[in-house]
């Protein structure tokens, strides 16, 4: 469960750590496309653009229908959420930490002068 | 500017290096301040280039914490790979820097590196608003 969950987060940090992809994203994002429209709007090849999508649906934050002939695809932001939070989570954890520490330091300091 | 995916915070803290260091590096100090929520912590490190670390918070459960100490430069620098249920049990690295402000006062500059890329904090905020408009349109036709 774990393990999955990290493997996900790995998946969306690689799909947008790529400006092209994240330049797909932000295109899907205003509505959906389809593969072709898509490549008309990237100074790349329909191949180029497929290989991105491709990254972008294993990370689960594009969704591909099919129907016939014409590929449409959807953005789901639901993954990059997640990495959000696993960052935010960490901001509140060492701000807390540091506030401990400062805390104790204080503490210590007022004791060596009663002491003294 | 930084790296994606880095966390930077700083503090101005009335301390000298040496006290502040220590609060890193000496178990007894960090089980008295490395405690979310009110656990009681244990730890046991051996802060020197290539030692291990693992500080265990007691909560509900267990919370296991460690990693390898990168680099140890007192009073200055103490870099070490942090690796826990809340990374995603992945390797990411917290470096603690101490400037010397004068006056007894340290500045401390904490990196925790190797988190998410900064540009989806920055992205998700209009991403998710897009969404939603999306969701909003679809529920109203």
């Amino acid at each position: 469960m774990v393990e999955r969950s990290a493997a996900r987060l790995d998946g969306v940090f690689s799909a947008v750590a790529d400006p092209t992809r994240r330049a797909i994203l932000d295109t899907l994002a205003r509505g959906e496309v389809t593969v072709g429209e898509l490549a008309a709007r990237f100074p790349i090849s329909l191949n180029g653009v497929s290989k991105h999508v491709r990254v972008l649906e294993r990370a689960g934050l594009v969704a591909r229908d099919v129907q016939g002939r014409e590929h449409r695809l959807t953005f789901d932001a639901r993954p990059l959420e997640e990495a959000v939070e696993w960052m935010a989570r960490y901001r509140v954890f060492w701000e807390a930490r540091l506030d401990a520490l400062e805390g104790l330091l204080r503490a210590r300091r007022r004791s060596r002068r009663r002491t003294r | 500017m930084s790296a994606p995916g880095t966390l930077v915070i700083r503090r101005l803290i009335r301390a000298s290096r040496e006290d502040v260091f220590a609060m890193w590096t000496d178990a007894g100090s960090l089980q008295q301040w490395m405690t979310p929520g009110g656990s009681r912590t244990t730890a046991e490190l051996d802060p020197r280039v290539g030692g291990r670390y693992k500080i265990v918070m007691h909560g509900d459960r267990d919370f296991d914490h460690h990693g390898e100490y990168l680099i140890v430069d007192p009073p200055a620098k103490l870099s070490f790979t942090w690796i826990s249920e809340g990374s995603e049990y992945q390797r990411s690295i917290v470096t603690v820097e101490l400037f010397d402000k004068g006056a007894n006062q340290t500045e401390l500059v904490l990196t925790h590196e190797q988190l998410p890329p900064a540009q989806v904090a920055r992205h998700t905020q209009g991403w998710t608003e897009a969404v939603d408009k999306l969701a909003a349109l679809g529920a109203s036709t």
